[in-house]
């Protein structure tokens, strides 16, 4: 007779004669193949910049440029001034300015990105992206 | 380069050891947040997240046991812990490949889709289980330790998610 104890033999993989020809260990050992093969159907590869930007983050550490702080402190001071005065806006294109800050901050954050890519310590530099892209998605809620 | 090699060569701050882990590893780890945490958004945060763990704290990890296990725990109480602070987000966000072609997209997006809708019918700790040995290969053993649960539980979790997955993925047996 078929029972739960059968199904954890099937899971621990051992073997069991008697299960061949118990129905409900079939049918068991079928969910089990389908429910595998579905989970590496649809098994996923991380983008290839998160894992670049992960090797980044180890990378060897020169000195800190001046200009990282500098700019990420002002387009998080930007961010700042547009956030208040966004939510303030009764009209209904609040949303279009939305986008366009967002999408401004999205460039001036490549624009870091490329000015200190080559002189900025990398681990730092990250955890200011970090804060920025965290600011920018709290932007993002708002719009949404 | 086995796992234990890798495991000392980033003791030692060795990044191309690094680099071999997140080659070997990187994408399992990658599938279990995914699926963990339900969008792929948070998955990438979480995986940064964990791989800076890793090169962190490698200095922790005890040579006794497997690679695999601590790097799994590791994304599992990463996962846990962004699970407490945020209720999960909607289900199914754009989960396919960028480089696969347009018809591959679409059938690995429908693939995922429906796997995650399934996955999102089991109860936490079965989701746990189950992607945890997808995703890890590791034993139920080590998954028991991982989740600190005693093996039999371990076992019925999977047991029950399995049957449980059964009918949602009914289709992809044909």
């Amino acid at each position: 007779m078929h029972d739960s104890s059968h199904e954890e033999r099937i899971l621990l993989g051992a073997p069991d004669a008697a299960a061949d020809s118990c129905p409900g260990c079939r049918e068991f050992r079928a969910a089990l193949q389908t429910a595998c093969d579905c989970a590496a159907r649809a098994a996923l590869k991380p983008p290839a910049w998160l894992d670049a930007r992960v090797l980044g983050r180890q990378a060897p550490r020169p000195r800190r440029s001046w200009l990282v702080p500098s700019l990420v402190s002002a387009v998080a001071a930007a961010a700042l001034l547009v956030l208040p005065s966004l939510r303030e806006q009764p009209n209904l294109n609040w949303r279009n300015g939305i986008e366009k800050d967002l999408a401004r901050m999205d460039a001036e954050l490549a624009g870091i990105s490329k000015e200190v890519a080559v002189q900025a310590e990398a681990e730092e530099f990250y955890q200011d992206l970090d804060h920025l892209e965290a600011m920018t998605k709290r932007l993002r809620k708002q719009e949404l | 380069m086995d796992d234990q090699q890798i495991a000392a060569g980033i003791r030692a701050r060795d990044s191309e050891a690094f680099r071999l882990l997140v080659e070997r590893h990187g994408p399992g780890l990658y599938s279990f947040l995914v699926y963990r945490l339900g969008n792929r958004t948070d998955a990438d945060d979480a995986y940064a997240e964990v791989m800076m763990k890793i090169w962190q704290n490698a200095g922790t990890y005890q040579e006794s046991g497997r690679l695999k296990a601590w790097l799994f725990t590791i994304a599992h109480r990463t996962a846990l812990d962004r699970l407490r602070k945020e209720a999960p987000v909607s289900l199914v966000e754009d989960v396919e490949s960028k480089e696969a072609g347009p018809e591959r997209q679409a059938e690995s997006r429908q693939v995922a889709e429906r796997f995650q809708k399934a996955l999102a019918g089991l109860p936490e700790e079965q989701r746990a289980v189950f992607l945890l040995r997808e995703y890890s290969g590791l034993s139920f053993a080590e998954i028991a330790a991982t989740l600190g649960c005693p093996l039999g539980t371990a076992l019925a979790r999977m047991r029950y998610a399995v049957l449980k997955l059964r009918r949602g993925l009914e289709e992809f047996h044909a």
